[in-house]
């Protein structure tokens, strides 16, 4: 929620000037050992499965989901162990980021014909689409396109006919198709921002977003952010020194968003959305990116709860600007995959946009960038100092082929 | 539940020789049921610590530890002339937590030492008293503990409704091998001028192999721990006590007795699984921490290293900062120090004057780092007494250093940070300096004092006792030395398993006092 500027720290601002990160790429980095794992294991209880029709549907449910680990691993890394990872090699070799998006394309494509929606699959443990094969399906092709998308300033060749061929096998278009991770109102169970206790003081929203939003009168305000005396105030993003009082003289994020039952989001039809529009503006597939563009905004808006009448007055004040279709598309993406930090943070490295009228959107720090080799925002995540420990060689092997373990260091996708 | 058999023959032959022979079983049984309960989320009404008040689901864990041991053994002793012995031991066990071909694996470990009273064959020699000289060696053979065999899922727990599991991060190992250790031993032991002087010298050179250890993993093995046998450990050292009376006459007496020891530590192989696949081993790492500082074994260095980061230098030896006035880390983690100390002893002294006696006991140990997570999370969270003085709190902390310009050089830079952010920032949990909260280990203690008096005779006479002594005593009166601040170097421990050279809300250790009475029949 930094990287996309959407919320800057109040005691620890330092989280904000990009200071080093070791927290989280271990809790990223974490999803080796407890979800993969997992993954791997449906597979290996299935081999011994009476209903064969409902396996084959269950493991190719359970190929997507890696594929979709190793996406957000790879995407905020760059080269991350693969091939060798969650195998009996104790030392697993890093492979290179680029080969690894080839083949996770590969699979993601054999998965998505693998599901077959006259077949049954989870009767119970999917508390994500409760089995239904159908929206799996769907969110196979929409987690193809946002990837194919992703590489495809990098190597447009690869990249479209997986572009066309997700957009041809149906992507998430509803709300209802969402893929959400539902968090509940039990006290273990909430969403983590939640708590219980207290109203969490750690972070305000950024003058970045409450600004724009505040300009074009967008109607997702009090869904995102909270008022200070009646106004949105938003912090410059890293600000002044370290002040958990910060949270009483800026907006704090909506008690929407820090509630026990906000969902942990996947994908949805908006992101879907806004990627056919930028496919039919770069002239990848064919269709009207400006009406991709326009039910793209409906959708986020329908999402967080704003009446059709009221989106669609919304579109006149922010119209789709053909010539300039990366920051139309680009700053309305941004402001629909709010709670979405890490997929935000990854696009706007990738379409580098500005405000629709070209003016820059995003500020660097006020207080200046911690970090030497980043001035306006990080291009990745370092590689968790544990794996200095434990998967030493490796790691600086990896380190050095993707030019330095360092927050600047281009990813292979990044061209803007 | 321990079911033991012997049988014991003894037989003399001859004047000069007898031997004594001893065979026998033993059937080791452990079986435990543990249940624990913990509230989460925090408790309904303050203070009413019952698991009914959890504010969230009752988290319940289950265990149930099983373990059999069956062993067969024998112990031949020869003596010759009660003055040379000769002892040879061997011992089979079977372990339920090793296996072999699905039925637990058999080990033997055998030993031999011999020991030679030459004091009985050396005439004329007055001043000796008492002269012995051992040496042997001996083997000894070690299981583990229940489930480390193979891997489970983990305690299904509810999750929206649905039943959730998860595959064990633990990776157990099916191939374990008995830990096995061999030590070469001798000694001599001396007692002269009329037992006022004594001497025990002792010299000991162990290999431990295929320790069994649970190490942390890269998780992209898709495990965080990984239980394995590791290479090979050497342990050598000596360990001496000297004990003397210098004075003594008829109402005083003075006993002097020190002891000391070293012990030197080295990994000599780093096989995991009888495969060199690695340079380090990290054998125990402060999980609290992110990124974790870790104790380290690497090949030909001492079994534990502690590694973390440390202060960023200039080629000055300058502390780089950033522009914010926070310490800058080094690259990489950096080896911090090793855990063990370079020795330890205790010297105990013992007056008596007539019925008065007084016993004192100092004990040292030099050498070794410690991390101190009491430290660190006294700073960070602004608990210790450094964190509010000086008026930090108003001013800031001055601190200076250099910071990198433009062109790769360094200048000086001074700055005033605030408080909270220079303890947070710099010596907090996350990505803090690991070496500013190492500290020596070494400390000289008085460990206890006793002062006694022995009533007189008449007293313990009247009823038919031999004596009747009362006595005050204090013990761990006072830490003489240490380099460590807020906490008790001889007494570390860690909240989150005991690890050597980790601390973390270890407790002082708890000075008492006492009087005895003791009648002695």
């Amino acid at each position: 929620m930094h990287y996309a500027q959407y919320w800057a720290g109040t005691d620890s601002k330092q989280d904000s000037r990009y200071s080093s990160s070791d927290a989280g790429s271990a809790h990223l980095w974490s999803m080796y050992s407890v979800v993969l794992p997992a993954l791997k294991e449906i597979e290996v209880i299935n081999e011994n499965a009476t209903n064969a029709a409902a396996a084959a549907n269950q493991n190719a449910i359970a190929g997507v989901l890696r594929v979709w680990v190793f996406h957000m691993l790879t995407d905020a890394f760059g080269n991350i162990p693969y091939t060798e990872a969650i195998s009996e090699q104790p030392l697993p070799a890093y492979d290179d980021a680029a080969t690894i998006y080839k083949d996770l394309l590969t699979k993601l494509d054999g998965y998505q014909s693998q599901l077959n929606i006259s077949n049954p699959s989870f009767t119970t443990g999917d508390v994500i689409y409760r089995g239904d094969v159908a929206k799996w399906k769907k969110f196979a092709n929409s987690l193809m396109l946002r990837m194919a998308m992703r590489m495809s300033n990098a190597d447009e060749a690869t990249a479209k006919p997986y572009i066309e061929k997700a957009i041809q096998g149906g992507v998430i278009e509803t709300n209802a198709d969402n893929a959400l991770f539902p968090y509940t109102s039990n006290a273990t169970e909430a969403f983590p921002y939640n708590n219980i206790d207290r109203d969490p003081v750690q972070f305000v929203v950024t003058g970045t977003l409450l600004d724009y939003m505040v300009a074009t009168n967008d109607p997702r305000l009090p869904m995102y952010a909270r008022t200070v005396n009646g106004a949105y105030e938003g912090v410059p993003y890293a600000s002044g020194d370290n002040n958990a009082s910060d949270a009483n003289n800026f907006s704090k994020p909506s008690s929407r968003v820090y509630s026990p039952n906000f969902p942990g989001i996947i994908f949805t039809a908006s992101e879907a959305l806004f990627l056919k529009a930028e496919a039919a503006a770069r002239n990848i597939t064919s269709g009207s990116a400006a009406t991709f563009y326009d039910s793209g905004i409906k959708t986020s808006m329908e999402f967080w709860g704003v009446s059709a009448d009221i989106a669609t007055a919304y579109l006149a004040r922010v119209p789709y600007n053909t010539a300039n279709w990366k920051n139309s598309i680009g700053t309305q993406k941004w402001l629909a995959f709010y709670m979405q930090g890490m997929q935000s943070w990854l696009e706007r490295v990738r379409l580098n946009f500005n405000k629709p009228d070209g003016s820059p959107l995003f500020i660097a720090p006020v207080a200046g960038s911690l970090d030497p080799t980043v001035s306006m925002v990080p291009n990745r995540i370092t590689y968790p100092t544990a794996e200095n420990n434990t998967n030493r060689a490796n790691k600086e092997a990896a380190a050095q082929a993707i030019g330095g373990d360092t927050k600047g260091t281009k990813l292979w996708w990044q061209k803007f | 539940m321990n079911y033991l058999a012997t049988a014991n023959i003894r037989k003399d032959l001859g004047e000069q020789f007898n031997i004594n022979v001893t065979v026998g079983g033993n059937i080791m049984r452990q079986n435990a049921k543990l249940f624990t309960g913990s509230t989460t989320t925090g408790l309904g009404s303050a203070g009413v610590y019952t698991l009914a008040n959890s504010l969230g689901p009752v988290l319940i864990t289950e265990q149930n530890p099983r373990k059999q041991i069956n062993s067969v053994f024998g112990t031949a002793t020869i003596g010759f002339t009660n003055s040379v012995f000769l002892e040879l031991t061997g011992r089979n066990d079977w372990s339920s937590t090793l296996l072999r071909n699905g039925s637990p694996r058999p080990y033997f470990y055998p030993s031999a030492s011999t020991s030679i009273i030459f004091s009985d064959w050396i005439k004329n020699a007055d001043w000796l008293n008492f002269g012995k000289l051992r040496a042997g060696i001996a083997q000894v053979g070690n299981d583990t503990d229940p489930y480390n065999l193979f891997t489970v899922y983990q305690a299904p727990i509810q999750f929206n409704g649905q039943s959730m599991t998860g595959v064990d991060p633990t990776r157990r190992n099916p191939n374990l091998l008995p830990e096995m250790s061999t030590e070469k031993e001798a000694g001599i032991e001396l007692k002269m001028l009329n037992n006022r002087f004594g001497i025990d010298f002792t010299y000991y050179d162990r290999i431990t192999k295929n320790q069994i250890i649970s190490i942390p993993v890269s998780q992209t093995t898709g495990y965080t721990n990984s239980i394995i046998n590791l290479g090979k450990i050497n342990n050598r050292g000596i360990e001496i006590r000297v004990d003397g009376t210098p004075v003594k006459s008829q109402n005083f007496s003075w006993n002097i007795a020190v002891n000391f020891s070293r012990n030197i530590n080295k990994v000599l192989d780093l096989a995991q699984n009888g495969q060199e696949i690695t340079d380090r081993v990290v054998i125990g790492q402060e999980r609290r921490m992110t990124p974790p500082v870790a104790l380290v074994a690497v090949k030909g260095q001492p079994l534990g290293t502690l590694y973390g980061f440390d202060y960023a230098y200039d080629n000055q030896g300058r502390k780089i900062l950033d522009s914010a006035g926070l310490y800058q880390l080094t690259n990489t983690t950096v080896p911090l120090g090793s855990v063990y100390p370079d020795f330890v002893g205790g010297i105990t002294n013992a007056f008596s004057y007539k019925n008065i006696s007084l016993r004192t006991l100092i004990d040292f140990s030099q050498g070794g780092k410690f991390f101190s997570y009491t430290n660190m999370y006294g700073k960070y969270s602004g608990l210790l007494a450094e964190t509010a003085e000086n008026g930090i709190r108003e001013n800031g902390v001055p601190v200076s250093g250099v910071v990198e310009q433009s062109d790769g050089s360094y200048a000086p830079y001074s700055v005033n940070v605030p408080a909270k952010t220079y303890y947070q920032a710099n010596f907090g949990r996350n990505n803090n300096v690991h070496s500013a909260n190492i500290y020596d280990a070494s400390y000289i203690y008085l460990r206890e004092v006793t002062l006694g008096y022995q009533l007189p005779g008449s007293w313990s006479e009247k009823i038919n006792s031999d004596n009747i002594t009362l006595s005050l005593y204090g013990r761990n009166l006072w830490l003489i030395k240490s380099n460590a601040p807020n906490v008790d170097p001889s007494n570390l421990a860690n909240g989150s398993g005991n690890i050597q050279g980790f601390e973390g809300g270890a407790l002082p250790s708890v000075r008492s006092f006492g009087l005895n009475l003791n009648i002695a029949f």
